[in-house]
């Protein structure tokens, strides 16, 4: 599904990531937990080809992203993602929200979607009218939209309480099962990344297998 | 992405909104009002001269009509030459009448009278004039005038489309040439000629050295004052334009970075450049298209207005024509899509990274 290979990045004259090689299997929850400046949340935008390696490669369903010729419509197509703040756009509605770039036309998965995610009734609010919890499951609605491959969440319970929390990484558990879709999430939260198929832990650029 | 999206947007940032909406209202209302004022007045003075004659002789090398100084006695000689239909002399001058201190008086020759159509009166006689309507109003209707230093009759009231003549007055050639102390402005001309009048100009120039003869419509279209009225008239509206395009510019530019996430987030999303250029640029063109429209409907409004305020006598006319609107619909579109092409840009250079970087 992904594999990444000698990823070393450079900011400035400081490298934040060392030689760092993982892989991901196809339909399986992957916690990456390490401290603030460990490196995950650029391990994590590198994966998901929002950033350069400075070396090494990166090969998502078995190409390398280097080699693909339009990125954004890749992203579109395979990735989704769900971040700390959510990024919910506050003039639009959450049905606007979740289908601001959707690339297809089934409003039967949509539905099916925002009832599988407990928000039918709060389609036509905005950001601002619902709860951070909810907030939270609109992003990922977001996110599975496309019917993506793989979805990268960066610190998705980090302003969630300890029950939104649990409840979305349930929900990342079950939708790698029923949406057939691989979640990697990048997280403080070492207690729901237990939840987790594979546990990686970075330290300072270095990452290995958490145990 | 639908425009529904574009309109949402667009009032969720009502203030930037606003401002873009009514700096491009200015602008495009100045432009509106300063070309079309323009070019009433070339096409007031324009009608005047063209619906008297083919052929106009000013004299030589002088830069205005209202300098010009032709020797009346050239008219009879250049009268006798064949082709020549109907000669007739004008003086053109300003001059303060009562109270007022500046009036356009026109010193015609008694064959021109016929073309003022009369609402009341008859023609003038010697010391006495008559008046164009918009400036009989303005003067109270009153029945004898002073004019410069002379004291003139009323004889009647004539009504003209064209503005410097319906703020006018006219009076025989004779009492105009011992007010502005020359023999005559210029000579009209029509021909017997449906041709061009290229060898007939010949013959009438051949008169003298001293007077200058062209066709109406070529003097027209080199004469000074209205290049550089048109002139005056582009530098303004363009300066205009300018400064539309730096208003939407700068204003959208501070909308797209604090719109940093919202950009961010459609890019990792994996929308694509080409939409998300289009989404910036829309958004200035439909409030483009919006400041149009109003300042269209303001321009008339003013032209109205104006056409209807006595102390510019007339004098300031203006008509938006179709072409005026065509190009202004044109150079709407053009500072909408200049002015939001570096804000488009900005959003495009939104790294999204950083919306994953940001909380850690």
């Amino acid at each position: 599904m992904l594999h990444a290979e000698n990823i070393t990045h450079i900011y400035g004259n400081e490298e934040v990531l060392h030689n760092v090689s993982l892989s991901l299997k196809k339909s399986s929850l992957t916690a990456i937990i390490g401290e603030s400046g460990s490196g995950k949340s650029t391990l994590l935008s590198i994966l998901s080809t929002l950033l350069q390696p400075t070396s090494g490669v990166v090969s998502i369903l078995e190409t390398n992203i280097k080699n693909i010729q339009n990125i954004d419509t890749f992203r579109n197509n395979n990735i989704g993602f769900v971040f700390q703040f959510h990024y919910l756009i506050n003039y639009l509605n959450v049905i606007d929200n979740i289908t601001l770039a959707m690339n297809h036309k089934d409003n039967t998965y949509l539905k099916s979607l925002l009832i599988k995610l407990g928000i039918e009734n709060i389609a036509n609010k905005y950001p601002y009218e619902i709860s951070g919890g909810q907030k939270q499951r609109v992003a990922i609605a977001r996110a599975l939209i496309n019917k993506p491959k793989i979805i990268f969440a960066d610190e998705p319970t980090g302003n969630l309480d300890s029950k939104n929390s649990k409840n979305v990484f349930d929900l990342f558990k079950n939708i790698t099962q029923t949406e057939d879709v691989t979640v990697v999430v990048a997280t403080h939260d070492l207690q729901n990344a237990q939840s987790a198929n594979i546990i990686y832990e970075m330290n300072d650029g270095h990452i290995s297998n958490y145990n | 992405m639908q425009i529904s999206i574009i309109f949402k947007a667009l009032r969720a940032s009502k203030i930037k909104t606003a401002l873009i909406y009514l700096s491009l209202s200015v602008t495009l209302g100045s432009i509106f009002l300063i070309t079309s004022i323009s070019q009433g007045i070339i096409s007031m003075y324009s009608n005047m001269l063209q619906n008297d004659g083919d052929i106009i002789v000013t004299q030589a090398k002088i830069s205005d009509t209202f300098f010009s100084n032709v020797n009346i006695s050239l008219l009879q000689k250049i009268k006798k030459i064949d082709g020549v239909k109907n000669i007739s002399a004008l003086i053109v001058g300003a001059a303060p009448v009562n109270t007022l201190p500046i009036v356009a008086i026109y010193g015609v020759s008694h064959n021109l009278f016929q073309k003022y159509q009369l609402i009341w009166g008859r023609y003038p006689k010697k010391g006495e004039v008559i008046v164009g309507q918009s400036i009989a109003n303005r003067l109270g209707n009153s029945k004898s005038l002073t004019i410069s230093d002379s004291a003139f009759r009323v004889s009647g009231v004539f009504q003209s489309s064209i503005g410097f003549e319906n703020g006018g007055i006219i009076m025989p050639l004779q009492s105009a040439q011992k007010i502005f102390h020359k023999s005559a402005s210029l000579f009209l001309i029509n021909s017997n000629l449906n041709k061009k009048n290229t060898t007939l100009i010949k013959k009438i120039q051949a008169v003298s050295s001293k007077i200058d003869v062209k066709s109406t419509q070529s003097f027209l279209k080199h004469y000074n004052q209205f290049n550089i009225i048109k002139k005056s008239s582009f530098a303004i509206s363009f300066i205009a334009f300018l400064m539309g395009l730096i208003a939407i510019g700068s204003i959208m530019s501070i909308t797209v970075i604090q719109r940093k996430d919202e950009f961010g987030i459609m890019k990792a999303l994996g929308i694509s450049s080409k939409k998300i250029v289009s989404f910036v640029i829309l958004e200035g063109v439909i409030i483009g298209l919006a400041a149009f429209v109003t300042a269209y409907l303001f321009s008339n409004l003013i032209l109205i207005l104006i056409k209807h305020t006595d102390t510019l006598q007339g004098y300031v006319n203006g008509t938006i024509d179709f072409w005026l609107v065509l190009s202004l619909f044109f150079t709407t579109l053009a500072i909408t899509i200049l002015g939001s092409l570096l804000p488009a840009y900005q959003a495009l250079k939104i790294d999204p990274a950083t919306l994953i970087q940001r909380g850690n």
